[in-house]
């Protein structure tokens, strides 16, 4: 594969494979209840998800080693429990609201209820694990993925005011509802940094033997990957505050979020909603679940690799089938998928130090990097952003807890 | 000089086929009167896993693990140190790979094992 | 005589000199290849606390680099060290070895 061609297929995956049920659902609930004003935290989150998703890349390089795998090296296993056993719970229930989500996606394009949905789409989302490989699993779900840009689409053709979109780039305070603001602030930066995603990216790497020749890729691949996936986040969040927000409107369903598109794409809006709800969660359900099998069989030192025959990797395998039949239950229950990606992005902010203080110390091991270790901006925004974001969760998922 | 902590102990193992087949969970010492202690065995397995916890953890967690017998890999099959150790073992005939064979065998029957 | 003891039941133990004194805790072991033989010489003892224990200390060193200071280690012999009782290690002296910095 050319040069070229590797480095338009990595940001293409990038992009296509950003938008989940995380990112949909808080920044649409952020638009109709502040407008633009949280646009800054999700920017500020993306710079701190550009550089976590650098490094992963760089250790992968350089070291040959994924997170996961030197984490446990390093820090010993009585050590690697914590992270394992936070990000596995915290990851099992993202994986819950992504397979809602697509259930939810069904629901609207049958009118069969969601919870029947979650058998047939938990065994398509197996089959699709047990019988392809790697870069089926990134590739074919990040080009479906690209739908997603509908909502971009979507939000030139609100013609939303540019002042006011600008003016929310601009850090500021709330203006009314305080403890709301910064639940959804939380719910955002959650929604970004999901640590699922650097983890799958670093076993990603090591997956396709990247070495030191794949810096500049790598460095490319996250920046403006990740970057323009960001834009995808912050055009639901502006649609919404375009289309709810002059009524102010709180978002409780996703039968509410489904009318985003309706406004600016008329009756297509709603089939392209589901669609691209549908395509999305899949591909993060996908990852999510070999992020998942990838923690687990590294941190014990089993074979792993998607790209290994079931037989060759057999516990790694069952570990991905576990999740899976483990993450169906709570949704074939009818536990309400909204409610359920709301709470899994406040805890997936209030467990990123435990996915991301280990990872950063081994950005700074020698030992691991060499010549490559992090530079000071790097360690400041991941540290600054992580202690933040896990605060915010800490103080706010109480609040809302309590208040809803 | 070699440090067991950072160097061995939770490296990835590899057996002469390059297999993964666990870190190493243990480092078995040998103290002998009058002489220095040497290494005599690096370990894998639950039971070694379970031991390293603090002692309430190590209770509850073993009411759920499965105490299968712990591989011991002889000092002597020890091959190379780096980022991962190399050792001159056939894992697959160590108990580590018991559960393995196990599912391997289960998943040979389903369509489209491979 | 000769008996077995474990790396990873040693790293973390209180070590305490022959007056009972607290020394610190086993951080490191390190030996020396001799032709076959992987041969202990020395073990690291960190005079952290609790902090070293749980790794924050070492991500709070790893982060922050040389603002954190080097932490006081000493390096004690294989010799000076009584591993009869692998769970109390005891120094064979009241204060064996010089301390000396060593950074992380």
């Amino acid at each position: 594969m050319s040069k070229a061609l590797q480095l338009a297929l990595g940001v293409v995956t990038a992009f296509g494979g950003f938008l989940e049920a995380g990112s949909i659902a808080t920044s649409a609930q952020a638009g109709s209840e502040f407008g633009y004003r949280l646009l800054w935290v999700l920017a500020l989150g993306t710079l701190c998800l550009v550089f976590l998703v650098e490094m992963s890349g760089r250790l992968a390089a350089i070291s040959h080693h994924t997170i996961a795998a030197a984490v446990r090296e390093r820090f010993g296993f009585t050590f690697y429990l914590l992270p394992l056993v936070g990000m596995v719970l915290v990851g099992l229930l993202t994986l819950v609201a992504e397979l809602g989500a697509i259930c939810i996606a069904l629901q609207f394009a049958t009118g069969i209820a969601f919870q029947w949905w979650a058998v047939p789409v938990v065994f398509v989302v197996w089959a699709l694990l047990w019988g392809g490989n790697f870069d089926l699993i990134e590739n074919g779900v990040s080009l479906l993925g690209l739908l997603t840009v509908v909502f971009i689409v979507a939000a030139f053709r609100e013609q939303p005011p540019l002042r006011e979109i600008a003016a929310g780039f601009v850090p500021s305070l709330p203006p009314h509802d305080g403890g709301r603001f910064w639940f959804l602030a939380v719910s955002i930066l959650g929604a970004t940094l999901t640590p699922y995603l650097f983890y799958f990216y670093s076993s990603g790497a090591v997956e396709e033997h990247w070495d030191e020749r794949m810096l500049n890729t790598n460095r490319i691949v996250a920046s403006i990957g990740m970057g323009f996936g960001a834009v995808l986040s912050a055009a639901v969040l502006i649609v919404s505050a375009t289309v709810f927000g002059p009524r102010g409107i709180r978002l409780e369903s996703y039968e509410q979020i489904a009318l985003l598109l309706t406004d600016s794409l008329g009756r297509w809006g709603f089939a392209l909603f589901a669609a691209s709800l549908a395509v999305a969660c899949l591909g993060a359900a996908l990852e999510i679940t070999l992020a998942l099998a990838y923690m687990v069989a590294q941190g014990f030192g089993w074979s792993w690799g998607e790209n290994l025959g079931h037989q060759e990797a057999a516990r790694f395998t069952a570990t991905y089938t576990l999740t899976l039949v483990l993450a169906a239950i709570p949704v074939a229950l009818g536990l309400d998928p909204l409610r359920v990606t709301n709470l899994s992005m406040v805890l997936n902010a209030a467990a990123l130090p435990l996915a991301v203080m280990p990872f950063l110390v081994l950005m700074n091991d020698r030992d691991y990097v060499g010549a490559h270790a992090n530079g000071r901006l790097a360690n400041v925004v991941v540290l600054v952003v992580t202690v933040l974001a896990c605060l915010l969760a800490v103080v706010s998922l109480p609040l809302e807890l309590v208040g809803g | 000089m070699l440090d067991l902590v950072r160097d061995v102990l939770d490296k990835q193992l590899l057996d002469r086929e390059a297999r993964p087949f666990g870190k190493v969970d243990g480092i078995v010492l040998e103290t002998r009167a009058g002489a220095p202690p040497r290494v005599v065995a690096l370990e894998v397995g639950v039971t070694t896993r379970l031991a390293r916890l603090p002692a309430w953890l190590s209770r509850w967690m073993g009411r759920f693990a499965r105490h299968t017998e712990v591989t011991r890999i002889p000092k002597e099959a020890v091959l190379a140190v780096a980022n991962d150790i190399r050792v001159d073992i056939d894992a697959t005939r160590t108990p580590s790979w018991r559960l393995e064979r196990r599912l391997a065998r289960m998943f040979a029957r389903l369509p489209g094992g491979r | 005589m000769s008996s077995e003891v474990r790396v990873e039941r040693l790293l973390g133990r209180v070590v305490v000199d022959a007056h009972g004194r607290r020394v610190g805790r086993i951080e490191e072991i390190q030996a020396e290849r001799e032709g076959p033989e992987w041969v202990v010489q020395s073990y690291v003892i960190g005079v952290d606390g609790l902090l070293e224990r749980l790794a924050a200390g070492a991500i709070a060193q790893g982060i922050v680099g040389t603002l954190a200071g080097a932490r006081r280690r000493r390096r004690i012999g294989w010799d000076e060290l009584d591993l009869s009782d692998p769970d109390r290690p005891r120094l064979r002296t009241a204060s064996a070895g010089e301390e000396r910095r060593l950074s992380a």
